[in-house]
């Protein structure tokens, strides 16, 4: 029976529903500290002096450390997966509130956090900015007194030792010839579109602990990404990689909050300054000072002929990376890319600007910062169909980038169902027949919005098939079990080649001295590229099954009990199969200066929404009352699963449009728990469809890729772009909040609402 | 968390009100919650604050920088706090402006006050309606100091 298509439960859903799974929080070893953080009350500022006294007296306590400490051990502790720019507990300057500055060891978390309290920091305040436009200005502050490029990718390295600026990284594509496109264009349009900041907040906060051995150290962490750890950490203590052990559990979510290294770092140095067992583990509130999505404003450009179509589009993105790049400057430049969207335009220009400022950091949160950009593009697209007349969904086909032609990089499009995900959505919203536009205060109207993304490139995955004497099977994986489903995904994988049941399969993952090299759980990269690999592990396997039936005598083509294979060779059951698998895409790097290349991404990810929505004119309060989402995800290795990660990305994306946002005042975030900070939740979801078209990636393990963020997409826009169906209005800010909405039918009125001074 | 607004103090000429508002005692006694004032210099004061946030009790030690006397037009002054038990930190830049208006002095007053730390993080929506609080208790205690009605509390 084929292992496509299944849609058998999770592996791991009986461990999980019975409390057994293991989450790094929970683990306690033999002498173990907890560490307890002081944090930066001052967006920018020098750092003059830390007084510790008291803590380092209070009863319990076993060690207060500063950055100067770390240093003693760690000469060079800045980490980063772009950049080496984050000092592992501050060092001379701070950056923004929340920051780390002193950690506090005792075996009591309570002892610790009480002795945090009594720490303080004299600084030297510097002006702080805050917003990622007034951060390019001459003048500007500037966060970084100079650009430290991390050297792993070699697009960065012109930025080593640039000066005097807050912009990480500026990312450039050129593509015909934009301004004489925009001077024979017989319409143009250009808008500006803002996001807020927002987070991951996975329901299990940040975790390490770190036991140091002999030479050794053995690290259990709460990360998307074990191989980096690894390497970063061998890295900051110039150690060879194979004295570091890093193993990660079961996470509670991740979302991106959980790449490269983020307290991983910290809780090594404490544990090999104090020589114990050490564990950092954040509070809800820290994940507000750890890891945030990009702010983004972008300002939006077309030209479009007589007949509606787009001719020319200039983009122009600046990302509020906060004060440490992470891997900001990859989201400006991968994810920079698409900022036209997915339509066929000739004459492109992009400009995509990482920017620093005294903000916490931003990194990748589900979607790599593409959901910011359909926000803009979508909203954008809406309002130039709206303007020449014409249907969202005419005008849209009548622009869109279909599989043979150009991306705006030069690579051509395939396996991306880009018109068949529109026409999906189309279909399930209903959309030739008009609706009712509602009576009294409520209003009605409906929007959509589609958006692509490409795939991180070139990354690695290594994955191992073990096949024991009994013909049980293991796979070892550094792909982790964050809640998608990969452990399963990957088990149907093995489970089709090697003509088995799914269910007997177990898998490893998360064992940097078991499994083999993987680039990382993110970017909707598993399924895709450690998908590959596990087919190809598990190939091997079969291959040298055959080869051993053939050594044992068996004629080609026989049926065979696998446990008699082992016996007949080994005369006992004993031994072992073996198989590996490695895979890497083929890439071509874009041209620096025009961003051209032929082959940017080895897949795809398309997805779009449409929503329908209720407006309350007296109180500009928004109804979701259906929401559509569908996304093309190749091949579905599992259906059930797949669905999940569909309506997933769409609840999320659902909460970064209506209600979350950080709110800031001074640098200092002031809503930093649930609260205050208002995520989704079972009662705010709407009616809600998911779909994943029928497809296929032909590169793809058996037709599959990634699947995780796509939803994510088109969520936003399609919500702006269904409110300005209903009441006329156009919001360019998210969230959008029922003030907001009520704010702008006022001032279309032309009876605005007095502005509120805080 | 920005708060402004205008107090009247009807037939009282600037000078009088610029005077009595550089008095550090007077001002401070406005205040709920100050004591211990302490004078470093003619611009420079320390003072204790406690206050009562939903049920929990604050202590700050507080220092007032005078950063401009333009007598008798304005008044700025730079203030940083720091709570007791607790890692955090206030910084508040205030000032007013003194316009004559009806033959008495318009106070155009504007606060801007940042808190850090533990208290800012999640403290702030009750910290806001707090400090509004204070806002108003502040110009009712000042009028009352100007009017004569009620002698300003000495800190």
């Amino acid at each position: 029976m084929s292992q496509m298509g299944r849609s058998i439960p999770r592996l791991e859903a009986r461990s999980k529903v019975t409390g057994r799974a293991e989450y790094v929080h929970n683990m306690r070893v033999p002498g173990m500290l907890t560490a307890k953080i002081f944090r930066s009350t001052v967006a920018h500022g020098r750092i003059l002096s830390i007084d510790a006294e008291e803590a380092r007296g209070m009863e319990g306590v076993y060690a207060v450390v500063t950055g100067e400490d770390v240093r003693k051990i760690i000469p060079n502790p800045y980490f980063g997966p772009a950049f080496h720019d984050q000092p592992i507990l501050a060092l001379d300057k701070v950056r923004y509130v929340g920051e780390a500055v002193a950690a506090v060891l005792a075996s009591d978390p309570h002892i610790a956090e009480a002795a945090v309290q009594t720490i303080s920091a004299e600084y030297e305040e510097l002006e702080p900015v805050f917003d990622e436009v007034e951060a390019t200005l001459p003048n500007s502050p500037i966060v970084h007194d100079e650009l430290k490029p991390a050297g792993t990718f070699a697009d960065l390295k012109h930025l080593a030792g640039r000066k005097n600026t807050n912009i990480a990284l500026d990312y450039q594509l050129r593509r015909g010839d934009v301004d004489k496109a925009f001077a024979a264009a017989v319409h143009v349009f250009e808008h500006e579109f803002r996001t807020q900041h927002v987070l991951h907040v996975p329901l299990e906060s940040h975790a390490s602990l770190a036991i140091p051995g002999e030479g050794t150290l053995t690290l259990h962490t709460s990360s998307q990404t074990p191989s980096f750890v690894r390497m970063e950490i061998a890295r900051l203590l110039g150690w060879p990689e194979n004295r570091v052990h890093v193993k990660v559990p079961f996470l509670g979510g991740g979302y991106g909050a959980k790449v490269y290294v983020k307290v991983e770092p910290l809780a090594v140095a404490l544990a090999l300054i104090v020589r114990r067992p050490v564990k950092v583990a954040l509070t809800m509130e820290e994940q507000f000072y750890t890891i945030t999505k990009h702010p983004v404003t972008f300002r939006i450009k077309s030209g479009v002929d007589k007949d509606g179509r787009i001719t020319a589009r200039k983009c122009d993105v600046y990302w509020n990376g906060g004060a440490y790049a992470d891997i900001g400057p990859r989201v400006a430049q991968k994810t920079g890319f698409t900022a036209p969207g997915p339509y066929d335009i000739d004459n492109v220009s992009i400009d995509s600007y990482e920017v620093y400022t005294n903000r916490p950091p931003a990194g990748a949160l589900r979607g790599f910062g593409v959901p910011q950009l359909v926000w803009a593009y979508e909203s954008h697209t809406d309002l130039i169909a709206r303007e020449l007349g014409l249907d969202p969904v005419e005008y849209r086909r009548k622009n869109i980038l279909r599989d043979g032609r150009p991306h705006a990089t030069g690579t051509i499009m395939k396996d991306a169902g880009i018109d068949a995900v529109l026409d999906r959505i189309a279909e399930r919203m209903n959309w030739s027949v008009a609706i009712d536009r509602g009576t009294g205060r409520i209003k009605r109207g409906r929007g959509i919005g589609i958006g692509f993304k490409a795939s991180i490139s070139p990354t690695t995955s290594g994955a191992i098939v073990n096949v024991s004497a009994d013909g049980s099977v293991v796979i070892f994986t550094n792909t982790i079990d964050m809640g998608q489903g990969s452990d399963t995904a990957m088990a149907q994988l093995a489970a089709e080649v090697l003509n088995i049941d799914a269910e007997k399969v177990k898998v490893v993952h998360g064992d940097t001295d078991a499994a083999p090299y993987d680039m990382g759980t993110l970017g909707s990269r598993s399924t895709f590229h450690m998908g590959n690999a596990v087919k190809l592990a598990a190939e091997d396997a079969r291959d040298k099954l055959v080869a051993l039936a053939a050594e044992v005598g068996l004629p080609a083509g026989t049926n065979y009990d696998v446990q008699e294979l082992f016996r007949k060779r080994y005369g006992m059951r004993a031994g072992n199969i073996v198989g590996v698998g490695s895979y890497v895409p083929s890439y071509t790097p874009p041209d620096p200066k025009t961003g051209q290349s032929a082959n940017v991404t080895p897949f795809w990810m398309v997805g779009g929404a449409g929503a329908e929505v209720e407006v309350d004119t007296e109180t500009g309060h928004v109804r979701v009352t259906k929401l559509v989402n569908v996304a093309d995800g190749g091949k579905i290795i599992n259906p059930k699963i797949a669905r999940t990660q569909i309506s997933g990305g769409a609840i999320m994306q659902l909460g970064f449009t209506l209600t979350e946002r950080m709110e800031f005042d001074g640098g200092q975030v002031t809503n930093a728990s649930f609260a205050d900070y208002k995520i989704p939740g079972f009662r705010d979801v709407p009616p809600m469809e998911s779909e994943l078209i029928a497809a296929n990636q032909e590169n793809g393990p058996f037709g599959a890729k990634g699947i995780g963020e796509s939803a994510t997409f088109g969520v936003s826009p399609a919500i702006a772009n269904a409110i300005h169906d209903a009441v006329g209005v156009r919001l360019t800010s998210l969230p959008i909040k029922a003030e907001a909405v009520l704010r702008a039918l006022r001032a279309a009125q032309g009876n605005p609402l007095a502005e509120d001074e805080e | 968390m920005k708060f402004s607004g205008e107090l009247l103090v009807a037939g009282t000429p600037r000078e009088a009100v610029f005077d009595k508002l550089k008095d550090a005692r007077f001002f401070a006694g406005c205040i709920e919650g100050v004591h211990d004032l302490v004078e470093i210099s003619p611009t420079q004061y320390t003072a204790m604050f406690e206050t009562k946030i939903a049920y929990i009790k604050f202590k700050f030690e507080v220092s007032v920088e005078l950063t401009k006397a333009d007598s008798p037009d304005s008044i700025a002054a730079k203030i940083e706090g720091k709570p007791h038990g607790i890692v955090g930190r206030l910084s508040a830049i205030s000032s007013a402006n003194f316009v004559e208006k009806d033959g008495g002095t318009a106070i155009q007053y504007v606060v801007e006050a940042n808190l850090t730390g533990r208290l800012g993080s999640i403290g702030q929506p009750v910290l806001k309606s707090k400090a509004k609080e204070m806002e108003k208790q502040f110009v009712q205690n000042l009028r009352a100091g100007f009017e004569g009605k009620g002698e300003a509390r000495a800190p």
